[in-house]
């Protein structure tokens, strides 16, 4: 598992590429790709083509970026995912939350 | 532990010249000694002072250095004691000799000072070392029995209140570990007062005390709300209501809920992120995939969130099944998992329905192997039974001694915002139990009700014809356009009258529904009124017959009343 982020040119978005296994092991990392960012992004863009699992504490890990990222005016996008990961995904209708591509 | 302890060295020689060199050397390097002339004098001495680091010579009469590294390296057991070997040898088979015995290290005689000197330093840090990882493992000990401790404590208390409701009931089967709550799986079956089975099963996010925490108030929400005769969608709505309340973010409940609704045969049925559950219908031996259409709980405010449930005509012998991802993310020895496919496969290729469930229970057992999962595989199965089959069905209320009142009537108007949002009959029912006699026919007076008031809001206020409900299709259409006028529902109303007479003896309760509706040909219905094989609808009235000593429709049919009569 390792977790990457960096912001872009314009400073308006920041994306979080996530590799292997997604789980609580990442907890720590994955706060701080998103705590740790001098400005304010608009935006968030989940890099998952390298993703191979998410498991429930993940979901978790997603949700408290959204509430960060101002809940229900949250601007996220999960990317790139694998079938496998996208089918956990829509398991929990998370594309409600999120947006899926 | 203290850091900055010296360590106390024990010296074995018997070459008295030998021995006292060594010793005038430590004392030197400012390190504590102690002196033993031979092997068994050693081993004595390291008994009664528990020095933290031993220098030892090979050769010595009775018990030898290796003798003595052996018994030392016993007695200090976990502890990390070096032995370090004088030696005089200048063979290399012998300073393997000297590792094979346990011992650490050696010296060579004659003693080189500085080498002497750099070698305790090197050991004294390892010492310390050891002594840090050897502290912080028993405070890790500590911390998990203590954790151990408290999970026990905590599963006592839950036990209490996570009672374990109905789910002995003869037509559940489950798979449920005895600590599962720590790892935030439950399973939970109650009765409602007009004998819906109402089943969950629910996977909390996370492990240990912070899984656990959120079954309290699903269990009492659920428990106290099935008791009091309220709909699955109602019990949906204030449990999501309350985890979205007291679960922090990203902490939430995946759930899978069904209500069999035993008189008419229907399933209703909601699963929010729990991994797509399955219906088998017996007669064509078909399983219907009951797949997650929301959000799990807790994650969503009350306004947004959606209880919905989706509604199945079922038969005696049909099954219902969940499970959690436990089951499917179960990992062999070689980490594959079990999967959804080979669920499916299990379940297809079962010998007979009884044995579905073994299908997946023993299915997942003979693939693990004896490899303990990671998390925790947790599965129910719910058998739609009839009526006459469910004999273990508790009464909610006992009977008592007749007090109370003894004459009353009560009106009660619902207008359309009511009816859309809001079930009556838990506070009609409340309103009833206070009638001490009547307690005992709790749940006969609620399906009543129900009755009741399903047909005045249903065929009456929002005029649905039940002939929908004679195909598959139609009983789907039914409950969507029934979704769909209740929220477009701008007039009408339904008043419910109640009227009590009694006393110690005996009394008499009559119920009248009035609706806004245009009514309808009573006589015609009453003249066929056994309802035929396979009809989805039609039991009701039949089943208000079997209950009440009297019920007419009165005027256009919009009006209903029924008599109930007790004595004793």
């Amino acid at each position: 598992m390792s977790i990457t982020s960096n912001i872009s040119a314009d400073g308006k978005t920041l994306t979080i590429a996530i590799d292997g296994r997604f789980d609580f092991s990442a907890h720590q990392e994955f706060r701080k790709s998103y705590e740790q960012v001098a400005k304010p992004v608009s935006a968030y863009v989940l890099e998952m083509g390298k993703t191979t699992y998410l498991d429930s504490s993940a979901l978790g890990m997603l949700l408290l970026l959204r509430d960060h990222a101002g809940g229900d005016n949250a601007n996220i996008s999960i990317v790139h995912c694998s079938e496998d990961v996208k089918k956990i995904l829509t398991i929990s209708n998370f594309q409600q939350l999120f947006k899926l591509a | 532990m203290n850091q900055l302890k010296r360590p106390r060295i024990l010296v074995v020689d018997d070459n008295p010249t030998d021995r006292l060199i060594l010793l005038s050397m430590l004392r030197q390097l400012d390190y504590q000694v102690f002196e033993a002339e031979n092997g068994l004098q050693g081993v004595a001495l390291f008994r009664q002072e528990k020095p933290d680091l031993v220098l030892v010579d090979v050769v010595m009469p009775e018990l030898d250095g290796y003798g003595v590294a052996r018994e030392i390296k016993q007695i200090a057991g976990d502890s990390f004691v070096p032995v370090i070997f004088i030696t005089s040898l200048q063979q290399d088979e012998e300073f393997a000799r000297c590792i094979d015995a346990g011992g650490d290290d050696f010296l060579v005689k004659p003693y080189n000072r500085i080498l002497l000197r750099a070698k305790l330093d090197a050991y004294s840090r390892q010492i310390q070392m050891h002594r840090t990882i050897q502290a912080q493992l028993e405070q890790i000990r500590e911390n998990n029995n203590h954790l151990l401790h408290e999970q026990e404590v905590a599963k006592r208390i839950f036990d209490k209140i996570v009672k374990p409701g109905s789910l002995n009931l003869s037509n559940i089967r489950y798979r449920l570990s005895p600590l599962a709550i720590f790892n935030g799986d439950v399973a939970l079956v109650a009765t409602s007062p007009s004998q819906n089975i109402l089943m969950l099963l629910g996977d909390f996010t996370g492990h240990g005390l912070a899984a656990a925490i959120g079954a309290l108030p699903l269990t009492q929400i659920f428990y106290g709300m099935v008791g009091k005769g309220f709909s699955l969608e109602e019990i949906l709505k204030e449990l999501n209501t309350r985890l979205h309340e007291v679960l922090p973010v990203g902490v939430f409940c995946c759930l899978g809920a069904v209500e069999l609704d035993i008189e008419r045969n229907i399933l209703h049925v909601w699963n929010g992120g729990l991994p797509t559950g399955v219906l088998y219908r017996h007669d064509i031996g078909e399983f219907l995939p009951l797949v997650s259409r929301h959000l799990a709980l807790g994650i969503l405010p009350a306004n947004r969130f959606v209880a919905k449930v989706e509604s199945y005509p079922v038969q005696p012998g049909d099954k219902v099944f969940f499970w959690t991802d436990g089951l499917l993310e179960a990992a062999n020895a070689t980490g594959e998992m079990y999967g959804e496919e080979r669920v499916m496969q299990g379940l297809q290729n079962a010998a007979s329905p009884a044995q579905l469930f073994d299908a997946l229970n023993n299915g997942v057992d003979r693939y693990l192997d004896g490899v303990v999962p990671e998390d925790d595989i947790s599965l129910i199965e719910l058998t739609v039974v009839d009526r006459a089959e469910l004999a273990q069905i508790s009464r909610p209320f006992a009977q008592q001694a007749a007090q109370g009142p003894v004459a009353w009537s009560l009106n009660y108007n619902l207008l359309p915002d009511s009816l859309r949002n809001f079930n009556p009959l838990p506070l009609c029912l409340h309103i009833l139990m206070e009638v001490p006699a009547l307690r005992s026919y709790g749940g006969q007076l609620y399906t009543v009700m129900a009755e009741l008031y399903s047909n005045a809001l249903d065929h009456g206020v929002l005029q649905l014809s039940s002939s929908l409900k004679s195909t598959i299709d139609g009983f789907s259409q039914y409950y969507s356009e029934r979704a769909k006028r209740l929220a477009e529902l701008s007039s009408g109303f339904i008043t419910l009258h109640f009227a009590y007479t009694g006393n110690d003896h005996g009394g008499k309760l009559s119920i009248e529904v009035t609706d806004s509706g245009p009514g309808f040909n009573f006589k015609k219905v009453f003249t066929n009124e056994v309802p035929s094989q396979g009809k989805y609808s039609g039991r009701g009235l039949l089943l208000l017959k079997q209950i009440c000593s009297r019920l007419e429709y009165i005027g256009n049919g919009n009006q209903v009343r029924i008599e109930f009569d007790w004595s004793t």
